[in-house]
């Protein structure tokens, strides 16, 4: 660590589970069968992933004893295999533009070969809000189960995780992360209506300050610039400095202090 | 969940010259996970964050003999954030949600340490992206700020700025999460 380098969080986080969702997340590993896919598909021989393992768990282990106490520590997290829909490695190498690499592009979960030119473009991921409206009862794209808590509750994941963590929580977070969504594609007007429907279920919301962030940035995309101000205003008197309130300043052409 | 579209090439061994294949096999023994968590940072899935970390791992292949020695993790990070960058943060926290609905019944203690982590992911999506990525840098994967001013092509000072900046708004929302949580009896 540099001489100029604060301590680690991880070290003086302010509670229990802080340190540990930090630590849980620095330690966090591609479970053996992530790793040998990805080995196989880059033609690394099964010798040295074993030896990344070995690496991996030193390294793991000299973290946990840094931290205070009370980390959920652990060996490499083995992990089932999830069958989820991903982002195409062609996909990708298109976009990212080196299409003059000479080693194949391989998926690492793919069992089958497909024709690249004919790939079905994903297009929820790609351009998932500008496609569609955004239905304010129901999402129009496939719908995740983290919109639908009501799905996720019947799944056999339900009880690990609704032991720590609110449905309505991760529903919060997927309201706020859509409205942020459409912010970043300039649709201002599906961006309010999302947080509108947040406002409406969770007045209280954790992400209350997110919240008003996003809308004071959507009413200026609209030109609302009456508005932006007297909410502007409104968000720094409420919540003080910070990184969101700088980001609110800057949007509304209020004075940085 | 979203259809997958996967692009599936045969997995044919790649010819490369002994040292080079060696060096490959090298970094990606010390590096993978790295690269695997920094893109699950940026809020890829697991399956995503594998693909990319592969993708990241073949830029690194094509540009080999242009990597330093010691710049093979700085490379590999700056092009895990690059195709991070590429493939946009949008709908992949979806992925990871559909993610944690799918998979089976799970040792209490991995079941503990994965809500943890996604405690974590959640309050890192709510800090800005730019100093999120210094977060995480330094926070989770330990590296120094000149490290990461390098790494990031950045001055010394935005480094650090970012850094409080970004202390400041995580556990802004962290410690709103843990209240929560407190509230309904949770944590």
């Amino acid at each position: 660590m540099s001489l100029r380098d604060p301590k680690r969080l991880r070290l003086t986080a302010s509670s229990p589970l802080e340190r540990r969702a930090l630590e849980a997340t620095a330690q966090e590993q591609p479970s053996p069968d992530e790793r040998d896919r990805m080995a196989r598909a880059l033609g690394v021989s099964a010798a040295a992933i074993g030896a990344a393992s070995g690496a991996a768990v030193a390294k793991t282990t000299v973290l946990a004893s840094k931290a205070a106490t009370g980390a959920s520590v652990g060996a490499t997290a083995t992990l089932p295999w999830i069958t989820a829909g991903v982002i195409s490695l062609a996909l990708v190498g298109t976009i990212v533009g080196t299409q003059a690499w000479k080693t194949p592009v391989r998926s690492s979960r793919s069992p089958a070969p497909a024709a690249t030119a004919s790939a079905p473009k994903p297009a929820a991921a790609v351009e998932p809000a500008a496609a569609a409206p955004l239905a304010m009862t129901e999402p129009a794209a496939p719908t995740p189960a983290l919109l639908r808590p009501e799905l996720a509750a019947t799944t056999s994941g339900r009880r690990a995780r609704t032991a720590s963590m609110p449905l309505d929580l991760r529903e919060q977070n997927a309201l706020v992360d859509a409205a942020r969504d459409a912010v970043s594609l300039r649709a201002a007007n599906r961006a309010l209506a999302v947080l509108r429907r947040y406002q409406d279920k969770y007045p209280g919301g954790i992400f209350r300050p997110e919240a008003a962030a996003l809308k004071i940035e959507a009413l200026a995309q609209l030109g609302r610039d009456a508005e932006v101000r007297v909410l502007a205003n409104r968000f720094v008197a409420e919540y003080g400095d910070g990184p969101l309130t700088e980001r609110v300043r800057h949007v509304a052409g209020l004075a940085q202090p | 969940m979203f259809e997958s579209a996967m692009i599936a090439m045969p997995e044919v061994p790649v010819a490369r010259p002994a040292a080079d294949h060696a060096r490959l096999e090298r970094m990606f023994a010390t590096h993978h996970a790295t690269v695997w968590r920094i893109l699950r940072r940026r809020g890829l899935s697991r399956d995503a964050a594998s693909d990319a970390t592969q993708e990241a791992f073949t830029i690194a292949v094509e540009r080999l003999h242009d990597i330093q020695p010691d710049d093979e993790r700085a490379f590999l990070i700056r092009a895990a954030l690059q195709v991070a960058r590429t493939l946009g943060r949008r709908n992949l926290r979806w992925q990871l949600e559909d993610d944690m609905d799918q998979r089976g019944l799970e040792e209490r203690a991995t079941d503990q340490r994965r809500a943890d982590i996604e405690l974590c992911d959640l309050a890192l999506a709510k800090v800005d992206p730019d100093l999120a990525e210094v977060f995480v840098l330094f926070e989770l994967e330990e590296l120094s700020s000149p490290e990461i001013a390098s790494l990031l092509e950045i001055p010394l000072g935005t480094v650090a700025s970012r850094l409080r900046r970004a202390r400041k708004e995580f556990r802004d929302v962290f410690a709103r999460i843990e209240r929560t949580m407190h509230r309904e009896g949770r944590s």
